[in-house]
């Protein structure tokens, strides 16, 4: 009896599991009853917020390749609240589905929504159960997020895969900064750091639409919009914020020739001193790169000259990125998003302590200094004698 | 080893599951901060914390003869009263235990759903396994404890490229006073050591030796979970209601994202061990002040209660804040390993002077 009671309840159990075996799905909830939402472009109105959604079309998601009918393979509804979660919630009145936000890829905030309190807006995300803290996020600049969100691209996808995916990507290169909801609530935690999200703008391109990264965005400690920079000082954040492990780098070689060189690997530090008040922030880069291409018909004579050229003009070029970006960020509407404060505080934390309160004026006053030590690590297939004629 | 033996590396391995249990639904007190430097020494001072005020533990089970006394004073009001306050004590753990649970699993693993239901299978489930015996769990805590262990370092590994050292703060920015409270307020969480007096007499082996071991190998693996919570989430980890749990969810390998479902699978584990210790401890002291009762009704009932109070407790986010009052929590550590094990080393001590008396 006892044995037999024993089998029962292991039978039991495994069919309890069996049952429970079910992925992507809420309790009580079918799969096609989801709003699987993929990305969420964020507004304003004139009392509260306005959401657009792009869903997976789930029946139609389903299948592989479709289910060969027109449908798209996402749907797209928009719905509006005095609050982000209320806007959210809303969107059930559209679609009748349950909403999911745990698979969603990116946060487009419209430029308008950007400069409000940014707090305001990540709120919902950071509380939200459903919500995954490594959503990432991007602005929508001249334009909305609904317009991002709704951009008619030239093929049918989830449009908000390939926003994801151009912002991982252009974080791996260092052409951008990689700026998920955990990134954005430590910056604006810090007292002396802004914060800089990657900015996104619809390019016409014929009767369709492209998204183009283009520099980023910068909020200061505040959290409120301050300005936009361009793709060329956004590259240098990578570099200040000791981030710069890959990505292509184009130098000015001394007979006038231009290289290009992939960084392959990347590893910096900071020191930082004060002298007669000013504080110095002193970087060393160590790089490892390849050559990726030569311009021009002049080419060096012995190999041991062509790689010194070339490494010191990887070094020249990164000094001149950094302290170009440098220099915009501490312009009139700059910040500090290469987390300055954050660096003396560590390292010097009484410092730190006595500057904190005008950190606004001290920033813009801080020196740097760039020290590379470059390795060229590869030349490509060509050799250098491989004269062009 | 029979049913009701455990030897000493297993019972500990049973201790380290149930702490490993505790910092993986860590709460933090809302005055004490998670993303700071000195956040990874807390553990040490936890361990130090741990062995100190284990002594009188250790003298009662050591010079006060507990085994013996155990047996000598069945009959005993204040033994009897002791094992009852035990029973108390063990019974708001296993408490707080299901309903930080459910807290969990409501909010994280089904958020917004009722889980009721779910926890009343798993108390079913611990208070079965307590029939076991202690010995088959300290076995079976052998094996869990390699299981979390891989998945735990498994999950560290996938997150060590997340680590950010800007995330930390400098050591002792907010003064060593502060340190000191904060790190007591943290090392006041292993209530389970009071659990050696109450299942001594089944210990085989040094328990000592063991002892220190457990508290060193705890407070270097809280430390070790610790530097990647903060190390990935930062400031943000304060924000969190479980930031271990927060920073589970980054953790990815290759094409497998979403590794937290794996590592929450297998941290039930700890809750399950967790809780069967404390139902085992319940019924083992309500044995000893009403030897005449079943064990399995006694483990039944105590179940059964333990699931009434948690529908109570689970609606009401300001019920569970009660049970996490923290003088509450911190007299369910200090009664078990300080106060009572004091009162029987104490009581043995008066018996001793008077049996001394009479026969001098």
């Amino acid at each position: 009896m006892k044995k037999y009671l024993k089998v029962c309840a292991l039978l039991s159990l495994s069919v309890a599991c069996l049952l429970s075996f079910s992925s992507c799905e809420k309790p009580g909830t079918e799969l096609s009853e989801l709003m699987i939402m993929q990305g969420i472009g964020i507004d304003t109105t004139n009392d509260g917020f306005k959401v657009t959604v792009e869903l997976l079309n789930n029946e139609q998601s389903g299948s592989p390749g479709g289910n060969g009918n027109s449908e798209n393979k996402t749907k797209i509804y928009t719905a509006e609240g005095k609050t982000v979660g209320e806007a959210l919630r809303k969107l059930i009145t559209k679609s009748g589905n349950e909403p999911m936000f745990a698979h969603n890829r990116v946060i487009v905030i419209g430029e308008e929504a950007a400069n409000r309190n940014l707090s305001d807006i990540l709120d919902f995300f950071e509380r939200n159960y459903d919500s995954r803290a490594s959503q990432l996020l991007c602005v929508a600049k001249n334009t909305t997020g609904e317009k991002v969100i709704r951009a008619k691209l030239l093929t049918d996808t989830i449009k908000s895969k390939i926003l994801e995916n151009m912002l991982e990507e252009s974080a791996k290169q260092s052409l951008v900064p990689k700026v998920r909801i955990i990134d954005a609530i430590n910056y604006i935690k810090d007292e002396a750091s802004g914060l800089c999200i990657p900015a996104v703008k619809i390019q016409k391109n014929g009767e369709n639409e492209n998204f183009d990264l283009d520099g980023c965005a910068i909020f200061g400690t505040d959290s409120t919009f301050s300005m936009y920079i361009d793709s060329q000082a956004a590259e240098g954040i990578a570099i200040l914020n000791d981030k710069f492990e890959e990505g292509v780098i184009s130098a000015d070689l001394p007979n006038g020739q231009k290289a290009s060189f992939y960084i392959n690997k990347g590893k910096s530090k900071y020191k930082i001193i004060q002298e007669n008040g000013v504080l110095h922030y002193n970087l060393t880069v160590k790089l490892s790169c390849d050559l990726e291409g030569v311009q021009g018909a002049e080419y060096f004579n012995t190999d041991t000259g062509v790689i010194e050229a070339f490494q010191t003009a990887v070094g020249e070029a990164l000094c001149k990125k950094a302290e170009n970006t440098l220099i915009v960020l501490q312009g009139k509407h700059g910040a500090d998003v290469v987390r300055y404060g954050k660096r003396l505080r560590l390292k010097e934390n009484d410092l730190y302590k006595n500057m904190i309160n005008d950190w606004d004026k001290i920033f813009p006053e801080i020196k740097l200094t760039i020290t590379t030590d470059v390795t060229i690590r590869r030349i490509g297939e060509e050799t250098f004698h491989s004269k062009k004629t | 080893m029979t049913k009701s033996s455990v030897s000493a590396p297993q019972f500990f391995a049973l201790l380290y599951l149930s702490m490993l249990g505790s910092m993986f639904m860590y709460i933090s007190s809302p005055k004490i901060t998670i993303a700071t430097a000195e956040a990874l020494l807390r553990p040490v001072v936890f361990a130090v914390v741990s062995i100190l005020f284990a002594l009188p533990i250790y003298f009662l089970c050591t010079k006060g003869g507990l085994k013996e006394n155990l047996q000598a004073e069945k009959k005993s009001k204040v033994y009897k009263g002791v094992a009852l306050f035990y029973g108390v004590v063990y019974f708001i753990d296993a408490l707080m235990t299901v309903a930080r649970f459910d807290l969990f699993a409501s909010s994280e693993l089904f958020p917004g759903t009722e889980m009721t239901y779910f926890l009343m299978g798993l108390v079913a489930v611990c208070v079965a396994l307590t029939f076991c015996g202690i010995g088959a769990l300290g076995r079976a805590s052998t094996i869990f404890t390699l299981i979390v262990v891989a998945a735990t370092a498994f999950a560290s590994f996938t997150l060590s490229k997340e680590v950010d050292l800007l995330n930390f703060t400098p050591l002792f920015e907010n003064g060593v006073g502060k340190f000191i409270t904060d790190s007591l307020s943290f090392s006041i969480q292993a209530s389970e050591i009071g659990a050696i007096v109450i299942f001594f007499p089944e210990i085989k082996g040094n328990v000592k030796k063991h002892y220190i071991l457990w508290s060193v190998l705890s407070a270097l693996s809280f430390s070790f979970i610790l530097f990647f919570v903060i190390g990935t989430l930062g400031a943000f980890a304060d924000t969190q209601l479980f930031p271990t749990y927060s920073a589970v969810t980054l953790a990815q390998f290759g094409l497998f994202e979403r590794l937290d479902a794996l590592e929450t699978a297998i941290w039930i584990l700890c809750v399950v061990t967790k809780l069967t210790l404390y139902i085992s401890a319940i019924v083992k002291c309500i044995g000893f002040a009403f030897p005449r009762l079943s064990e399995k009704i006694t483990a039944i009932s105590v179940g059964a209660v333990i699931t009434g109070f948690l529908i109570f407790i689970s609606g009401n986010i300001n019920n569970f804040n009660f049970i996490s009052f923290t003088p509450l929590v911190m007299g369910i550590y200090l009664a078990p390993v300080i106060v009572l094990p004091s009162v029987l080393l104490i009581y043995n001590l008066i018996k001793r002077r008077k049996k001394n008396e009479k026969i001098s």
